[in-house]
């Protein structure tokens, strides 16, 4: 689905020639007036988008090239989420859009707006833990606990999903996470006590 | 507990009881003696509260929350981003650097040259300019502005065609005649059965999750910088050493690490990205983070060096073992030092034995230490070499190390693993004529040696009560996850009498009481004593006051299982606390050196059993199941130990399978150095996997606990190599043990 | 990445008239192209985004002809999840989309984008070498360097392969593509979608500039039709494939009446091999017809230095694919 640029026209007058607007239906805050026709266009500039983090709309600037990744960590602070490959490969920023685990680096902030985004945050508030969370603390579910927050967010959908998981499917489920110390079983136990309903 | 400090010699009972399903305890009496005001030395014989049981990891709902503050995760207002321009060149020297245009770029607020014009290039990835500015995106366009020329020399990343390699034959063995050696000579002639072979390791990067880096912020001419790392004191040293030039004292220099995800031994140095990191934010006056992305860390923060090993050797009639001669050459990148090999050295006490070794410079990033450096490689080397001799002498492998291993606790292991594992009918198990599956069974031994070192000057621990009844156990040592501040609470909890909750463990802050680097297996063993000693010291202080309090004599006064006082007259601890004014008890422990007398052991033993099934047909190994008995010393927190067993387990599957830094020789550039390509074993390649923590009384020091980084990191490898050697009987002598390899084995051996 | 223009269409109509316009690409969940956009390997001025257009094409549907209508933006895991694709006869499709790269990745990924998707080449993929593939450079990388993952089959002057897990099923199910370009609509065989020569000049797709996938179709398949998909990897948790076939045979009277063999992860483009096909028709299945029709799938394959596995590991793979689909 890509298309080959052609070398005969420089960037810099395409961009005289784009229209950008704004809509408010997409979440996006307006940039400039609505054109009365044609596609919306944001960018390349810095602009604000609301993005639905953990159940409230929060406002954060960003680049169009900005990940979701960045966002939330550089824009919003909320760092349970890591960069670790940069590449969609290692699970370490996973976060859950619409329900769906999805690794947040490789998905561009303008890409999630509208959709709903749960992270690692959402799942304790002070004391008031989320039994996953407690029982990765259980079965001591981690080592270093950088791919921690990330498996923990894939071990939530595998139970979303699944109920009482096999052992396949969480394996299935998890297999987006990697974790360089080797704590997959533990995490696996922890996902299985879950569902058994410890941690409670 | 008598609180007054034991000078006397005292008698401990040191070793173990029988592991479940033997006979006969391994237990030994000790006299010792403890320094002056130490705590009285644990042994076989203590009751624990606390001690060895299943805590909870102290921080785990940091970590599992996502709370939990590692320095890739560190923010300041005004903070800015930095990267760092690496050379493309292998090898060659800096002809230009120009950095004026990247410095007027929209959002760059500081630029800093790395090298001058004339340095040496060593290797793809030396770093030669550093920029800050308002995020990574500007940063990256200014870096492309940068201006950077070289000369370029001709350039070597392949150890196997340097200088000083050794000839290799097309089937990847060493072509060479042995040096000469008369005694060796006649002690291969005078052996029943001998062989002779090569084998071969890639390169391992160490791909901590957590990249190298940190954020600097300056406040006059104060530096605090939070820095991933193994080793808070050598990096505030470090640092200190190389901002010379800014009138930097080592006094003004902090470092913050309190979460660390990951080194595995590649994060010892601040390193040049610590460096840039401070000059960066000097120059731009504000706070900079720089973290390297995943392709710098690959390639410029150390590995596990590539071997080339041969071995060879004899036995005579009863399968002892009665030569050994060995020679290995290790990449050693630009640095040419490094790439050294170990091996086990209990098998042959009584064959004639020669061991030699060459490192060979590349233009590459240097090794690194990575968990027991030297010893997966080198074991994989050896107990492969070993089941192929057994073979070729008709003995069980088993069988074989029983006859030759010297060491009696392994005895013990041995025995107790076969019968966990099944070994003997795992082993008679024969693949079926034309199967597409073959499986089969390997096993290897391991061995680290560390007791933990005082420290000069000594590493200290303090050790806090308060007044509201909670306490403070500080170490300005760092903690990658191995669960030293589990450690450090579990040990004060226990010398207090007190609830692990009350005891609140802080790590990595060099204003607190120096420790060691988290190397070798060493913070365990060098720092439960220490926190041992403070909580000792804290609580004579505590007794002191209760006794005051009570009006009855110091001396005689106990503090265990939440209770101070004497006889009837007891106060519970919150009460007793009550009795310390604003100001806490504050005391600091500290290492003293270990004891005179002999430990029970020098080194931390172990036995790892491994069963693979291969895929005749595409040569795909999968890993079933693995077993591992881990001598530690005193288990301190079981859950966590076990999980550093297991985890170097499956480290070991990725090492032994999937693990290779593959470069591209004519640019010097690796081509995997990601995620993608870079294959780690993950969850779905993960063999069922037990394992059996041998606790040991070792009587070395007052606790006698032993680090988990190195010790289960050795046998892993070697025990699937020669799994898969069982299982193809046909070995395979190079790591990682991919399909190409599998079937080429299979193919040679028809 | 560099600085780049995002538009969001309302509409198919809107989406083709920004994608007409020069130095823009359209994204779908931009797995492959943020990717290349972070190694500034590809740097447009503008990125028109189509997930707005989902609405519109994504989604699985019986047609009245009993064909399948795929959405061009239908993700791999709804694919892999969907009714009608429990089909024993489509087998294959649920198989390879199910064993794409990692569920993260399938949760977004489109069944366009995977097909489109550039090689996975080290060398082409990287900001620091400058090879034949896309006229970057004067020679192949690879066909001289590192080589493990490469080509064995049907190369020519680039051994790049083609890592689209699912274009072998498609192809094997006589899929067809549908693409609007300037307001006309265009129904083609999917093999037609991959250069006639693929050489290191062209890409790895026939697109026009701003003519965008729409849908796939999967033709009604005949009573008996039975598919499978099989891959070899060097491990289980996420990894490409180093070989991979996708096999759907008709089964009549215990004989194979019709088959299809394509090959994956071998070859610049995904290879179907209709000699290794044609020799099952008529015969029975048994391990030595598969092992037959292994061999001709092999057959006048050119492997390079340091890849040469990859036709034992591949024919092994051949003779699984046709087992499970006759099983």
């Amino acid at each position: 689905m890509t298309v080959p640029p052609d070398p005969g026209v420089s960037r810099r007058s395409f961009l005289k020639g784009s229209a950008v607007a704004g809509v408010a239906t997409t979440g996006i805050a307006a940039v400039a007036p609505a054109a009365p026709a044609g596609p919306t266009t944001f960018g390349p500039g810095e602009h604000e988008i609301a993005l639905q983090i953990n159940g409230k709309e929060r406002q954060v600037k960003v680049e169009t090239r900005t990940t979701l990744l960045d966002a939330l960590r550089d824009g919003l602070d909320l760092t349970g989420a890591k960069k670790v490959c940069d590449r969609g490969a290692c699970g370490g920023c996973t976060v859950l859009v619409d329900g769906a685990t999805v690794t947040s680096c490789m998905t561009l902030a303008m890409d999630a707006v509208g959709a709903e985004i749960t992270t690692i945050e959402s799942l304790s508030d002070g004391d008031a833990v989320h039994p996953l969370v407690q029982n990765f603390v259980h079965c001591d579910a981690m080592q270093c606990g950088f791919c921690t927050p990330g498996m923990v967010m894939s071990s939530l959908s595998c139970l979303q999903r699944r109920g009482k998981p096999t052992v396949a499917q969480m394996q299935q489920d998890l297999s987006g996470n990697l974790c360089r110390c080797g704590t997959y079983g533990r995490v696996m136990q922890a996902i299985q006590r879950t569902a058994q309903g410890g941690g409670k | 507990m008598n609180a007054r400090t034991p000078q006397e010699d005292v008698k401990i009972r040191v070793g173990y009881k029988a592991l479940p399903g033997q006979k006969g305890d391994r237990l030994e009496e000790r006299t010792v003696k403890p320094a002056a005001g130490d705590a009285p030395p644990w042994d076989a014989m203590t009751q624990f509260a606390l001690v060895g049981s299943d805590v909870d990891r102290v921080d785990g709902l940091a970590k599992a929350s996502g709370r939990a503050k590692y320095s890739y995760d560190v923010t300041f207002p005004g903070m800015l981003q930095a990267m760092i321009l690496r050379s493309p060149v292998p090898r060659g020297k800096l002809t230009a650097l120009e950095l004026d245009e990247a410095a007027r770029m929209p959002g760059v607020q500081a630029v800093v040259a790395l090298k001058e014009v004339g340095n040496k290039v060593r290797f793809v990835g030396d770093a030669i300019a550093a920029v800050a500015g308002v995020n990574l995106h500007a940063v990256r366009d200014a870096i492309e502005r940068i201006r950077a020329e070289y000369d370029r020399e001709e350039h070597n990343v392949d150890y196997l065609v340097a200088d000083d390699a050794p000839m290799v034959d097309e089937k990847g063995a060493i072509s060479e005649d042995w040096p000469a050696d008369e005694g060796m000579t006649a002690a291969l002639l005078e052996a029943k059965v001998t062989h002779d072979a090569t084998y071969r390791v890639e390169v391992q990067t160490h791909s901590s999750l957590e990249t190298h880096g940190g954020v600097a912020r300056w406040t006059g001419n104060d530096l605090e910088v939070w820095l991933s790392t193994q080793a808070t004191f050598g990096c505030r040293g470090e640092l200190a050493r190389a901002l010379q030039g800014k009138k930097i004292d080592v006094g003004s220099v902090t470092i913050h690490s309190e979460f660390v995800g990951g080194g595995f031994g590649s994060k010892f140095g601040a390193g040049i990205e610590g460096l840039a990191l401070c000059l960066l934010a000097h120059a731009a006056k504000a706070p900079v983070k720089l973290m390297l992305d995943r392709f710098e860390e690959h390639t410029t923060t150390g590995n596990r060096p590539g071997a080339l090993m041969q071995a060879r050797g004899g036995v005579d009639a009863e399968g002892r073992i009665v030569a050994w001669d060995w020679r290995s050459f290790g990449h050693a990148g630009f640095s040419a030092s490094g790439g050294s090999v170990a091996v086990p050295n209990y098998y042959t006490a009584d064959a004639k034995v020669r061991r030699n070794h060459k490192d060979l410079a590349i233009d590459a990033d240097p090794p690194r230490p990575m968990r027991a450096p030297g010893h997966p490689q080198g074991w994989f080397g050896a107990e492969l070499f070993l089941d192929e001799l057994a073979a070729k002498a008709g003995v069980d492998p088993l069988t074989f190390r029983l006859n030759n291993d010297r060491e009696q606790i392994r005895q013990d292991q041995w025995r107790f693993a076969a019968e966990r594992f099944g070994w003997a009918a795992a082993r008679a198990r024969a693949n079926e004529p034309g199967a597409r599956l073959l499986r089969g069974v390997g096993l290897s031994s391991a061995r680290w040696g560390n007791l933990g070192n005082p420290g000069r000057p000594a590493h200290g621990i303090t050790c806090r009560i308060h007044q509201d009844g909670t306490v403070e156990t500080r170490s300005g040592a760092q903690e990658p996850g191995v669960g030293t501040k589990t450690m450090l609470s579990v040990i004060t909890a226990e010398e207090l009498g007190v609830d692990l909750k009350l005891v609140k463990a802080t790590v990595g802050h060099t204003g607190d009481p120096s420790g060691p680097a988290s190397g070798g297996s060493t913070v365990t063993p060098s720092l439960a004593p220490a926190a041992r000693h403070a909580a000792f010291l804290a609580k004579q202080q505590l007794c002191e006051l209760v006794a005051k309090h009570l009006g009855v004599p110091a001396a005689n006064v106990t503090c265990a299982g939440g209770l101070v006082g004497l006889g009837k007259e007891q106060l519970r601890w919150a009460e007793a606390c009550k009795l310390i004014g604003p100001n806490p008890i504050d005391v600091r422990g500290q290492r003293f050196a270990n004891y005179d007398s002999k430990p029970f052991h020098g080194s931390q033993c172990g036995v790892q059993m491994a069963e693979v099934e291969i895929d005749s047909w595409t040569g795909f190994v999968r890993v079933t199941r693995m077993f591992g008995i881990q001598d530690c010393g005193l288990v301190i927190a079981r859950k966590l130990a076990e999980s550093q067993v297991l985890g170097a387990m499956i480290q070991g599957v990725s090492y032994a399978l999937h693990e290779q830094r593959i470069m591209d020789k004519r640019s010097g550039r690796m081509l995997n150095g990601d995620f993608l390509r870079y294959k780690i074993t993950g969850v779905r390649d993960l063999p069922e996997l037990e394992c059996h923590m041998h606790s040991i009384a070792n009587g070395h020091d007052s606790v006698g606990a032993a680090g988990l980084g190195e010790p289960p990191s050795v046998a892993s490898a070697a025990a699937i190599a020669n799994a898969v050697f069982h299982a193809l009987r046909a070995p395979v002598r190079h790591l990682p043990i991919t399909p190409d390899k599998v079937l080429k084995a299979l193919a040679q051996k028809g | 990445m560099k600085p780049f223009s995002y538009v969001v269409p309302k509409d198919l109509a809107e989406a083709a008239a920004a994608a007409a316009q020069p130095d823009t690409v359209l994204k779908g969940a931009g797995v492959d192209l943020v990717d290349r956009m972070k190694e500034r390997l590809q740097t447009p001025a503008q990125v028109v985004n189509l997930l707005p257009l989902r609405r519109e094409l994504a989604g699985v549907a019986r047609t009245a002809d009993g064909a399948v209508h795929i959405g061009a933006l239908t993700t791999l895991t709804e694919l892999e999840q969907h009714a009608e694709l429990q089909d024993p006869a489509l087998q294959a499709l649920r198989q390879s989309a199910g064993m794409t790269a990692t569920p993260h990745v399938r949760n977004r990924a489109t069944v366009a984008g995977n097909i489109l998707q550039f090689t996975r080449c080290w060398y082409v993929r990287s900001e620091a070498f400058h090879c034949l593939h896309g006229g970057r450079g004067p020679t192949c990388l690879a066909v001289t360097g590192e080589n493990r993952y490469h080509a064995v089959l049907g190369w020519l002057d680039c051994v790049r392969v083609h890592p689209s897990n699912l274009a072998p099923p498609l192809l094997a199910l006589g899929a067809e593509y549908t693409t609007t370009l300037a307001g006309k609509e265009r129904r083609r065989a999917l093999a037609e979608l991959f250069p006639a020569e693929p050489r290191a000049q062209n890409p790895e797709h026939t697109l026009l500039p701003g003519e965008i996938v729409t849908a796939l179709h999967v033709p009604k398949q005949p009573a008996g039709a039975r598919s499978a998909y099989c891959e070899s990897r060097e491990k289980q948790t996420f990894d490409w494939a180093t070989t991979a076939c996708a096999v759907r045979v008709v089964l009549q009277g215990g004989k194979i009446a019709a088959a299809d063999l394509v090959l994956g992860a071998v070859g610049p483009n995904p290879l179907p091999r209709p000699k290794a096909a044609a020799a099952l028709v008529g015969e029975a299945p048994s391990a030595a017809l598969f092992q037959k029709a292994a061999e001709l799938a092999f057959a006048g394959a050119n492997p390079l230095a340091h890849n040469d596995y990859k036709l034992t590991v591949g024919k092994a793979i051949v003779r699984q694919a046709l087992d499970e689909a006759t099983r």
